[in-house]
């Protein structure tokens, strides 16, 4: 076990450092220059002298030995856009909100995904099932830049209900996370629908029916606690997955998150910040795909000894 | 059997922690927020027509400032936030004329037009208590011109003298070396003298933009490369203190009561929200979470004819280059001037832009002035050609006979912004119906069609230009032969020789017709082709008078903002 687990962490090194290096020489490739807008306001000699002040002035290959070589010490440079502040700070201070607003859609997601899937299952093919699935298509979809204004303009101002934007108490936070959760709250509900019809088919059911034990009993004890399993299963990578993916919901809903500065960062040509958020992204994704690896080889012996093809 | 059954335990168990750690996490947020919200509820109460005496101020903005340092800063978002919590030693009215700030009264300047004497205010105060000196401007302007400072608008401070020989100095003795002979000194404590370059006829007005306020050399230096870069590393001597800097989510201004004219200062706080997306911006609005917010295109039909909606006028030029290396019929005079009177400007303003933009008269915008105390566009008149399709079409006939050239396959570039494509659709559409001309639209991300643009590799590009300072210059000297946003390749003589005498020039009347006459040549040569002049639109909380809406730099003056009613 601990061999396979070791073998994993070497990939994931190695998948780290290809993203960090395909990531650097691709925004070489970006035209225009990171000094901004402004830069053409300068004159050659002092774009020059900014260039060597920021080592631009070298070889792309020293370029990214020089980066590397931080990278591997947990320094992501100062970004270009904001020259008084680093990188890793602006992770830290946007990161949070960010993480926030995943960990509580996905919350949102269970709930009314769990329910919605158990609910469609034991109306399996009737009037529920149907509506249930079609609430699950819906979310699936229609995307969170057409459910996000939706939800901000008609409970924020129409009804008057939660704040249509902003991010200072908990009543701000409920109609972002709910935004996001859609499309999530869809794929869990038909992942908990398929799930526990089969469970339901299974013979310890029909053993248990037999036995005369209640319905309600039967659909608790026996029917969603085997059937959630292959979902709590998923919910890892739905989750990196979610907390990476709040860039939409965040400027909807000015949310000061991390989403908005990877575009940003992209549009003005901000090396660091690109680099740096690519970085940071990519370790989340990784690391979670690492552990789900590990998970699944400890459920699954066959995946451990590299049997299972 | 056992083992997935232990493993989906400790998922399910890491599953409700985490749920556990989210709820946790909200209601630390709701604490620490919890003044936050009330005090937008208590602002929403107070616009309630009961309390008459509303002082708090709740605004969106639509970008976090990249850095408060006076040196450093080069958005409209840093001019903004610097001009409430700083100074310089005068002040734009709403007029755009320049009061004394820190300055007691007008400058002295010496026949020639070079050296400014400023008396400062005695016992000026930095936020902070310490004293305020004319020695803090000299810092300042050393500061901006070390080449280390990396400060973009430096340009501008080296208009004083020896200022390009900092800009340019090699290492640090060279740098300390020109910093010894750079034309400023400071007296003694109140008086400052400054010594230009050449003359700059609007230098005063010039005192008033950022770049030539004040700093704090004890404060300054003591911060490191991180001046500016938190609520607690900016130190003003304005209106307002900035108390609190949440980065990408709010920023909160506070009076300062160290402040000279503390007394005429109506607004007690200020709440800046960073709201980048518009309609998000207006729902606010509407809840009454805000009394500022920016309107976009259409948005605007929602608030026809209401008095929320204020227009501000900036001097922003929205213009055509025809590049003419690449494109050798473009060399031709009746060529380029064919493809302007092929395009109907009032389309471009009331089909494409719909936010007030108005159609170009000239490249200098309206409201610009000519640096002799009047409006250019009113001294000089329109000097752009009027929309003629059958002249237009007679025009480019003869023109590309006379140049023996033919039109290649054209394309235009331009912004890849819902505006941006389509302004590129419309002028396409113009020119194939007006002139029979086929181009192809070629939208880019800004970055990238700005890279485009400066390298001259395109046909036609369709940019736009925000004045720097308010006089002509800030527009004409861009077209000098060679000059580095000259990127069509026009060249001419006389108009050379007319803008570099208006630069030595020390006489305003002339200088200020010299600068005409090099427009009027500009435009009969169709050397650029300006389509409109920019306008943006806003609804603001009608009780909120004087909040003042300059045409360039800052994006609003809050000094003199107060509520009535």
């Amino acid at each position: 076990m601990l061999k396979f687990i070791l073998r994993r962490f070497v990939y994931m090194v190695i998948t780290l450092w290809v993203v960090v290096t395909v990531t650097f020489f691709l925004m070489k490739l970006l035209p225009g220059n990171p000094f901004g807008e402004n830069a053409s306001k300068l004159s050659p000699e002092n774009l020059q002298i900014l260039r060597e002040q920021y080592g631009l002035d070298k070889p792309v290959w020293q370029q990214y030995l020089k980066y590397m070589g931080k990278v591997v010490q947990g320094d992501l440079g100062v970004s270009y856009q904001y020259p008084t502040r680093e990188v890793v700070e602006i992770i830290k201070h946007n990161f949070p909100a960010s993480l926030e607003l995943g960990i509580e859609s996905l919350i949102f997601a269970v709930i009314i995904g769990l329910l919605l899937g158990i609910f469609a299952a034991l109306r399996h093919n009737k009037a529920g099932d149907y509506t249930a699935m079609l609430i699950a298509i819906i979310g699936i979809s229609v995307p969170s830049f057409v459910i996000g204004p939706l939800l901000s303009y008609f409970v924020g101002v129409k009804l008057g209900w939660l704040p249509p934007g902003l991010w200072n108490g908990p009543e701000h936070r409920v109609l972002p996370a709910l935004a996001l959760s859609f499309g999530t709250i869809a794929i869990l509900a038909r992942m908990m629908r398929a799930s526990m019809l089969d469970v339901a088919s299974q013979d310890y059911i029909k053993t248990a029916k037999s036995k005369g034990i209640g319905g309600n009993a039967i659909v608790w004890n026996h029917m969603i606690r085997n059937a959630i399993l292959p979902v709590v299963t998923i919910l890892g990578p739905i989750a990196a997955n979610v907390v990476t993916g709040t860039l939409v919901v965040e400027t909807i809903f000015s949310v000061p998150g991390l989403g908005h500065q990877f575009v940003q960062s992209i549009l003005t040509t901000d090396y660091t910040m690109i680099a740096g958020l690519a970085i940071f992204y990519a370790a989340i994704l990784i690391f979670v795909m690492f552990i789900t690896d590990i998970a699944y080889g400890l459920v699954d012996p066959r995946i451990r000894l590299g049997k299972g093809r | 059997m056992k083992t997935r059954k232990i493993v989906s335990g400790i998922l399910t168990l890491t599953l409700l922690g985490a749920s556990l750690v989210a709820c946790g996490n909200n209601n630390n947020n709701a604490g620490s927020s919890a003044s936050a919200s009330s005090g937008a509820s208590s602002s929403a109460s107070a616009s309630a027509p009961a309390s008459s005496s509303k002082t708090e101020l709740v605004m969106n903005y639509r970008a976090d400032p990249p850095a408060l340092d006076v040196s450093i800063a080069e958005s409209a978002a840093s001019f903004t936030i610097l001009g409430a919590i700083s100074e310089g030693l005068y002040r734009l009215d709403k007029d755009l004329q320049p009061q004394p700030a820190l300055a007691d009264g007008m400058p002295t300047v010496s026949a020639d037009g070079l050296v400014y004497t400023v008396k400062l205010k005695s016992g000026l105060t930095w936020a902070n208590g310490d004293p305020l000196t004319a020695k803090d401007f000299v810092y300042s302007y050393k500061r901006t011109l070390d080449p280390k400072t990396k400060a973009t608008y430096a340009f501008m401070v080296a208009w004083i003298k020896g200022g390009n020989d900092v800009l340019t100095a090699k290492d640090d003795a060279a740098v300390k070396a020109a910093q010894d002979k750079l034309g400023v000194v400071a007296k003694d404590d109140t008086t400052l003298e400054i010594t230009l370059d050449h003359p700059v006829p609007f230098f005063t007005a010039q005192l008033a933009f950022l770049n030539f306020y004040p700093q704090n050399e004890k404060f300054v230096s003591a911060q490191g490369d991180k001046s500016g870069a938190d609520a607690d590393k900016v130190l003003g001597a304005g209106p307002f203190k900035l108390t609190k800097w949440d980065h990408e989510q709010q920023l909160v201004l506070e009076k300062n009561d160290k402040y000279w004219d503390a007394a005429n200062v109506k607004l007690s706080k200020v709440t800046l929200n960073i709201v980048k997306d518009t309609a998000t911006g207006l729902n606010l609005y509407e809840t009454g979470a805000t009394d500022y917010a920016d309107v976009k295109g259409d948005q605007m039909l929602a608030y026809d004819g209401k008095p929320d909606l204020q227009m501000k006028k900036e001097l922003v030029t929205g213009y055509l280059n025809f590049q003419a290396t690449k494109v050798p019929a473009f060399a031709n005079v009746k060529v380029r001037q064919a493809f302007t009177m092929a395009i109907d400007r009032a389309g471009v303003a009331n089909l494409v832009l719909k936010n007030g933009s108005v159609p170009s008269t000239g490249f200098v915008p309206a409201g610009n002035q000519d640096g002799n105390g009047k409006d250019f566009r009113t001294v000089v008149g329109d000097t752009e050609a009027t929309f003629d399709a059958a002249k237009a079409k007679q025009l480019l006939e003869e023109g590309l006979k006379e140049s023996g050239a033919t039109l290649p396959k054209l394309s235009i570039i331009g912004d890849d912004t819902e505006t941006g494509k389509k302004m590129l659709e419309y002028l396409v559409s113009q020119w194939k119906t007006n002139l029979g001309v086929d181009v192809t639209t070629e939208p880019l991300p800004h970055a990238n069609r700005l890279d485009r643009e400066l390298s001259k590799n395109y046909q036609i590009v369709s940019t736009l230009w925000g004045a720097d300072y308010n006089d002509p210059m800030t527009w004409l000297d861009m077209f000098l032969t060679g000059g580095s946003f000259n990127t069509q390749d026009w060249s001419n003589a006389e108009y050379d020789k007319l803008i570099k005498a208006a630069q030595l020039e020390t006489d305003n009347a002339k200088r200020a017709d010299e600068m005409a006459q090099a427009e009027k040549i500009l435009l009969s040569e169709a050397a650029v082709t300006p389509l409109y002049f920019r306008s943006s639109p806003f609804v603001i909380n009608p009780k909120l008078k004087d909040l003042i809406l300059p045409p360039y730099g800052p994006d609003f003056e809050l000094k003199w903002a107060h509520f009535e009613g």
